[in-house]
């Protein structure tokens, strides 16, 4: 009896297998998946950071020459589109942006405030030489972002200082110059990081095995849930949260935060499905659904319940920490949920079943 | 009946006590049965990625795993100068602004000065020997040189980095490149004092030092012993130093000398020398006491409460050491054949076992292979700093722990090699050796380069 129970388990199990690896529609190689991760997704959102980066730069450039409310609405705007390109590629934040500090150099928190207003009131030579080497707290998005919006977020065109308006065009352009040699480290006339992802385990000294590759991507989305969500110690969410204190939020200035945060899940799940802008290429989800439909079902929902969640907060950050405490606990409940089945089923699953 | 349960008993105990003894014996040969991959026994994870030098040892307990977590965080976070809502503290004078930005990934970092990824420091002193044997504190200058300063603040000095590049062929003909550092100090805020000394010293990888930690004493001497006994070049010894906590002179494990003994030490005075933060273990300033003290006095109180420091000291102490890589290949086997033929673990002792720590029982009799003797010894003029640090002279440098050395191409991007990040490759850190090292680094060049590939194979693996 137990002989036959244990036979048709097998029997089920087989066939269990058979239906969904031969499923069609998720046929994929593990080296195309590699292959259209850089094409299809790392290298045009780099790229994209790029675009916006200079745009932010030429809107830094017009409010200085020309200061009005409009110029002004205009480079806040472009900030937001550059940190919106920033934080979906921190969905994949490994190679050089973390080799050569490209992150801290541009995005480090809190802003130095007592550091700040030495600066500007001692530095009558403001430019990006002087910028380029500062200490990181004083250089990248938070630093323009309290210039563009004010410490109390009311600035004004007639409240910037001459002195704050040199110190920001000198910050959009160290933020443009990082910005443009990230993308040249991994563009294949410049550091061909790409090279390291598209030869790993055929060369590659980085990733000597497709498997390696996979974890560090799977490890990359895996960490930016943990760095928004994390409650046990405090992630971005949790700090804020916990204390009610918005002296701890992201982008205060701005109150961007849950735009931050947002695009930078965003950024995983477009990791994780392999498609960007509208553009689909073979993805870790069509890896994993071919032997584990159940798992990247799950997978695809935990990320959409997460990203709603974070929509369902509909007010600032700063308010929500007092006023919508129920949808932010909400959130990072969906994200450390997230985060356990990137950090366990997900990375064993890569471990099991990616062996070339 | 009862005598013979009392019997049996105690005839339990003795075997237990037996065994106990066994199994902190090192038995030459006996790794067959053992699992190779394991270099930090229990402590140890696998991880091949950039965050492989980050992981927890296994089995905390969710308290231990929240003071951990709240460690890393505090390990990462950028500090800034008071007055500030939060993390402040930085300065007035100071080397870099967070424990990451030098510990990349918990890793090493790169061999520049001033920037936010530079990972190197200079110590600085003159002749003779502070009160507690150390290293005399150069006047105006202290014992580290801080390079970067808040506004209205000068730094001590800046520092220029030249390489010469020297040519080295072996005896088949190949050729390595290796560079020579020279370092000029320029602009310093007042005028440096004549016959200062200057040691560089790159951060160094933060992984397994819990277990370090907890190598009994009687293990380390017990390498000395074996040294003297043997009567050959090598002769390394323990650092005894100050440790300013407890007022005691004290055996060091940590740093490039060994001149700290314990990882509270070694914490606290990195937030205090790195980024002039105090905490209750080192409560002044660096700047204290010099010509630009009065600009930024001492904070009253301390910078850094006592539970922050207690967590990122936690945090170091259970960081996990990830686990070695393709143990079978044939290469790789035959390379760890010849490490041992070629008497690099004379220094680079492979095994031994860590003492009791009732409340880590992941650290707690561990069988662990850092490939350190913890003991320092001459590696020869090249790589001398000429600087004395306590009991270590100025050839003297402590054996670096080799784990996780194959992994530093993750975790830091270009890896570095040795105490001021000379060598860009094992290679060339290998053919630095020298001093007490001589012999073994002529055999290794003696080696046809399938040979001495094999050794890098195998310190890849590790």
């Amino acid at each position: 009896m137990k002989k036959i129970i244990l036979i048709s388990v097998i029997g089920i199990f087989a066939c269990s297998c058979k239906k969904s690896s031969s499923n069609p529609s998720t046929a994929v190689t593990e080296t195309q998946v590699l292959t259209d991760f850089v094409q299809k997704l790392a290298l045009p959102e780099y790229a994209n950071l790029q675009v916006k980066a200079t745009a932010l730069n030429n809107a830094v450039l017009v409010l200085n020459a020309s200061p009005t409310s409009a110029n002004l609405a205009a480079a806040q705007q472009a900030w937001r589109d550059t940190r919106t390109a920033w934080e979906t590629c921190e969905g994949f934040l490994f190679g050089p942006v973390e080799d050569f500090n490209y992150d801290p150099n541009t995005d480090t928190w809190p802003v130095d405030y007592h550091e700040l207003d030495s600066l500007i009131a001692n530095s009558p030579n403001l430019d990006v030489n002087v910028v380029q080497n500062l200490i990181s707290s004083l250089r990248g998005y938070h630093p323009l972002e309290f210039i563009l919006w004010g410490q109390s977020g009311n600035a004004t065109v007639d409240s910037i200082t001459a002195q704050q308006k040199q110190y920001m065009v000198a910050l959009s352009q160290d933020i443009l110059n990082n910005i443009d040699s990230l993308n040249y480290s991994w563009s294949a006339t410049g550091g061909n990081f790409q090279k390291q992802v598209l030869l790993a385990g055929a060369g590659a000294t980085r990733y000597t095995s497709h498997q390696d590759a996979f974890l560090a991507i799977v490890g990359a989305m895996s960490d930016i849930c943990n760095e928004v969500g994390q409650q046990a110690t405090g992630g971005k969410l949790y700090d804020p949260y916990s204390t009610r204190d918005s002296f701890q939020t992201e982008s205060p200035f701005s109150h961007n935060s849950m735009a931050d945060f947002k695009n930078n899940i965003i950024g995983a799940q477009d990791a994780y499905l392999g498609t960007y802008n509208g553009v689909q290429g073979a993805s870790i989800s069509n890896l994993v659904s071919a032997n584990n439909i159940s798992l990247d079902n799950t997978i695809k929902q935990q990320f959409t319940t997460a990203i709603n969640a974070l929509n369902n907060v509909n007010i600032t950050f700063e308010t929500a920490i007092f006023l919508q405490r129920t949808q932010l606990l909400s959130a990072m409940t969906a994200l450390n949920t997230l985060q356990a089945t990137l950090d366990g089923p997900l990375k064993v699953h890569i471990q099991t079943y990616v062996k070339d | 009946m009862k005598k013979l349960s009392v019997i049996i008993c105690m005839l339990v105990i003795i075997s237990g006590a037996v065994k106990c003894r066994k199994a902190n014996t090192v038995i030459p040969g006996d790794d067959a049965n053992f699992d190779p991959r394991l270099l930090g026994g229990a402590a140890t994870v696998f991880d091949i990625s950039s965050a492989s030098f980050s992981s927890p040892i296994p089995g905390l307990s969710a308290w231990n795993q929240h003071i951990h977590d709240l460690g890393d965080k505090i390990f990462s976070q950028a500090f800034v100068a008071a007055p500030a809502p939060y993390f402040g503290g930085l300065g007035p004078i100071f080397n870099n602004t967070s424990c990451t930005n030098c510990h990349h990934n918990d890793g090493i970092g790169i061999p520049t000065f001033g920037t936010s990824s530079s990972s190197l420091l200079l110590r600085i002193s003159i002749a003779g020997k502070d009160p507690f044997g150390g290293p005399n504190p150069a006047p105006g200058f202290g014992g580290q040189l801080q390079n970067i300063a808040l506004f209205g603040v000068q730094p001590e000095a800046q520092v220029n980095i030249t390489y010469i590049e020297n040519y080295f062929t072996y005896p088949d003909g190949s050729i390595a490149s290796l560079r020579t550092p020279t370092y000029v100090l320029t602009s310093p805020y007042i005028p440096l004092p004549t016959g200062y000394m200057i040691s560089p010293r790159m951060a160094p990888a933060v992984v397994g030092m819990g277990l370090l930690e907890n190598v009994p004493e009687a293990t380390i001497l017990a390498f000395q012993s074996a040294n003297a006994a043997a009567g050959g070049a090598v002769k390394g010894h323990a650092n005894y130093v100050y440790n300013p906590y407890t007022h005691q002179t004290e055996l060091g494990r940590f740093g490039l000398k060994a001149n700290t003994s314990s990882l509270q030490v070694q914490v606290a005075t990195a937030f205090q020398q790195d980024m002039g933060i105090t905490s209750y273990v080192q409560p002044q300033k660096s700047v204290h006491g010099q010509s630009q003290w009065s600009v930024v006095p001492d904070t009253t109180g301390t910078d850094i409460p006592d539970s922050i420091l207690n967590a990122v000291t936690f945090y170091v102490r259970t960081l996990a050491v990830p686990a070695r890589r393709n143990v079978t290949d044939a290469q790789v086997m035959q390379g760890e054949k010849l490490f041992t033929q070629l008497n690099c673990t004379s220094c680079h002792q492979p095994t031994m076992y860590t003492g009791v720590n009732e409340t880590l029982p992941t650290l707690s009799h561990q069988r662990i292979h850092p490939y350190t003797d913890l003991l320092v010894h001459d590696l020869g003029v090249a790589l001398a700093d000429n600087r004395p640090d306590y009991q270590a002279n100025g050839n003297e440098w402590r054996t670096t722990p080799l784990w996780g050395m194959g992994l530093l191409e993750k975790t830091n991007g270009t890896p570095y090699y040795l105490h001021d990040g000379r060598a860009r490759t094992l290679e060339e850190a290998i053919l630095w050796h020298d001093g007490e090292a001589h012999n073994t680094k002529n055999a290794f060049t003696q080696l046809p380069k399938s040979d001495r590939d094999a050794v890098i194979a195998f310190l890849q693996s590790l």
